[in-house]
């Protein structure tokens, strides 16, 4: 696990590293365009949003027992 | 050279189908894989416009109606049927071979149908076909959720056909291409549509039917329904804006939906709902990279989407456990390492790991998004994107076949499945990794041509540090993320417990009929009784008993009644006599 974990990171600082070197070919047209890391920022962000929001939503409205739909 | 007159491939389907009844053993297995072997010959063999027409009732119905975009649809679909039948060779079942070949028939007779009567026939075939598919695993849960799937697909056949009927009625015709105006029948015919490609809140019947169906049946149920519902949407509804918005919502939906899911294939069912999602919105968008994109992804997916059933179906072929909080944490890395693999190529794919098919052709229509400055629908679609990684590519695998071993659990007990499946696994793995490193074997057969460069360095880039965070964002909550063994409810809680509520209406109902017909009889009872012996019912009126009462005597009363009659004629002649006696004196 902990060789995983460093992986994991040398890997993030690679591609995060990389994406300061790589020039876009066109003109950036959007805020987010011009930031190099934006990529990584919005993985994580939306990560941990979308896991969160679910989460919430299945524990306080939608969970149910299995044997909800079950009638005679 | 010899030269080869194509047929309608639906028939090579029909009479394959026919067929597989009569044949044994060997004899059969090869019958299963020649069918989609001749049917992609014949595709190779038909050329573009319209023909195979047949005159009927005064319209003319098209039963090949052929163009680059109904080519890429034929194409993956009977790509689809031979690895799905491989994958199902093992299995010594009729009915579901039958089934599920007349599925993908009817499938392609959508494709081909060039005008609305011949597509609605085909449209209701394949809802059969599919509901027998579904039948096929013979389980309460499978029956059950057959039913009402075939409730919800007549339902929106009807309302198909009703659209159908109105539009030809408004506009004089039924030929099936880019239907014009917003008249009632336009919107009826795009929710028939829309109902099958699972566009919430029309989509709980997908994740309700796909988990219940058998092992090899799933797989074939993944490709086609929705996937000729795209279809339908691309060549009829380019560019309607409902579209645009309802795919990009579907894309987050689904994913939101999979990450509560415990079921693996219920998750991954979840998952068609959010692919389907980006093509619907590639739909909407209207513009040609979108089209393009709408129309690559919808190939690639039916490819790895079906490989990810696979991997998932040898899971429960192999240990009968269907839910990831049984699995987790039992080494089955350990017992079904290929099965694993395949899988992740699949998930790699459909997460768009570059190098894999889903690279190529779902940031087409992301991009089209961003191009056509549809910032909303973009960041709704990019948020989903993670959303695919985390569950398909991280919290499945993780969860099924590694996962933290739990004290006083013991290993799990299994071993890969059979060869076939094996192989049927090998054959889509090896087409979406090529798809991935040679995409333009799929870029040439598209509807526009196509100008998208995936491998643009700054787009692996992006990607991979998506991918990589998101990774690390798991890691982080790796706790809240495991499978609890609980249901999640969807849209279809509005029907199912609406149908008990109905169910009891109905029982209120029939109560009120019952006490009403009981007031009645009791009346007509009473009357009997009352006619039968009138002076007796009414002294046990009188006396409150009710019981014993004796039948009618006419000597009881003779004489009290005589005596009475006698009085009253008496009194009734005394009354005469004094009237004409008074009468006589006005004359007089």
């Amino acid at each position: 696990m902990t060789l995983l974990k460093v992986l994991l990171f040398v890997s993030i600082v690679i591609v995060c590293f990389l994406s300061f070197l790589i020039h876009p070919e066109h003109e950036p047209h959007y805020i987010w365009e011009k930031i190099p890391v934006f990529e990584a920022i919005f993985g994580f962000v939306g990560c941990i949003v979308l896991i969160i929001f679910s989460k919430v939503l299945g524990h306080y409205f939608l969970e149910k027992q299995e044997n909800y739909y079950d009638y005679d | 050279m010899i030269m080869i007159e194509p047929v309608p491939p639906f028939l090579i389907y029909l009479i394959g189908a026919l067929l597989i009844p009569f044949l044994k053993g060997k004899t059969k297995k090869l019958c299963l894989l020649i069918i989609p072997i001749v049917a992609f010959i014949d595709l190779l063999h038909m050329h573009h416009g319209t023909y195979w027409t047949l005159h009927f009732m005064g319209y003319e119905l098209i039963f090949g109606h052929v163009d680059k975009l109904s080519m890429i649809f034929a194409y993956v679909f009977v790509i689809m049927s031979f690895a799905g039948l491989l994958y199902a060779l093992h299995v010594d079942d009729d009915l579901q071979h039958v089934a599920a070949v007349c599925y993908a028939g009817s499938s392609l007779g959508v494709v081909f149908a060039g005008d609305l009567f011949t597509l609605y026939a085909f449209w209701e075939f394949m809802a059969m076909a599919s509901v027998f598919v579904i039948w096929a695993d013979r389980s309460k849960r499978a029956i059950d959720a057959g039913f009402r799937y075939l409730m919800v697909h007549l339902f929106g056949g009807a309302v198909l056909l009703a659209g159908i009927v109105i539009y030809a009625m408004q506009t004089g015709s039924i030929a099936f291409g880019r239907l014009e105006g917003g008249g009632l029948g336009f919107w009826l015919i795009l929710i028939g549509f829309i109902l099958n490609a699972a566009v919430p809140p029309l989509h709980p019947w997908l994740p309700d039917a796909y988990p219940a169906a058998s092992v090899t049946g799933a797989v074939f149920l993944t490709a086609y329904t929705t996937k000729t519902a795209v279809y339908t949407l691309l060549r009829a509804f380019p560019g309607v804006e409902i579209l645009a918005y309802l795919g990009a919502i579907m894309t987050v939906y689904g994913v939101v939906w999979a990450i509560m899911e415990n079921d693996m294939r219920r998750l991954l069912a979840y998952h068609i709902v959010s692919q389907v999602g980006y093509m619907v919105a590639g739909v909407g968008i209207g513009t040609e990279l979108s089209m393009n994109g709408s129309a690559s992804h919808a190939f690639c997916h039916i490819l790895y989407k079906a490989l990810l059933f696979m991997g998932a179906g040898a899971v429960i072929h192999s240990t009968g456990l269907r839910k990831m909080s049984d699995l987790t944490g039992r080494g089955l890395y350990k017992k079904m390492p290929f099965s694993l693999i395949f899988y992740m190529v699949g998930a790699f794919s459909i997460s768009a790991v570059p190098l894999f098919n889903g690279f190529i052709c779902k940031p087409m229509i992301v991009k089209a998004a961003e191009e056509a400055h549809r910032i909303p629908l973009f960041f709704l679609m990019h948020m989903a994107s993670i959303g695919t990684w985390l569950c398909v590519g991280l919290k499945l695998p993780y969860y099924t076949w590694f996962g933290k071993a739990q004290p006083g659990v013991k290993e799990i007990e299994a071993k890969e499945p059979p060869l076939n499946m094996l192989l049927g696994m090998a054959f889509l793995s090896f087409l979406c990794i090529f798809m991935g490193i040679y995409p333009d074997i799929l870029y040439r057969i598209l509807s526009y041509p196509v100008y998208f460069h995936p491998y643009a360095p700054l787009h692996v880039i992006g990607t991979l540090q998506m991918l990589l965070m998101t990774v690390a964002g798991v890691w982080l909550l790796l706790e809240r993320l495991e499978p609890q063994a609980v249901i999640n409810l969807d849209t279809d809680w509005f029907y199912r417990k609406g149908a008990i509520l109905f169910v009891k209406f109905c029982y209120g109902l029939s109560a009120v009929r019952t006490a009403t017909q009981n007031l009645a009889i009791g009346l007509v009872d009473g009357v009997i009784k009352l006619s039968k012996n009138p002076i007796y019912a009414v002294q046990s009126l009188l006396s409150q008993k009710e019981s014993g009462m004796p039948p009618y005597d006419p000597n009881t009363y003779r004489q009290a009644m005589g005596i009475g009659v006698i009085f009253s004629l008496i009194l009734f002649c005394f009354i005469c006599f004094i009237f004409f006696a008074r009468l006589t004196q006005l004359i007089r």
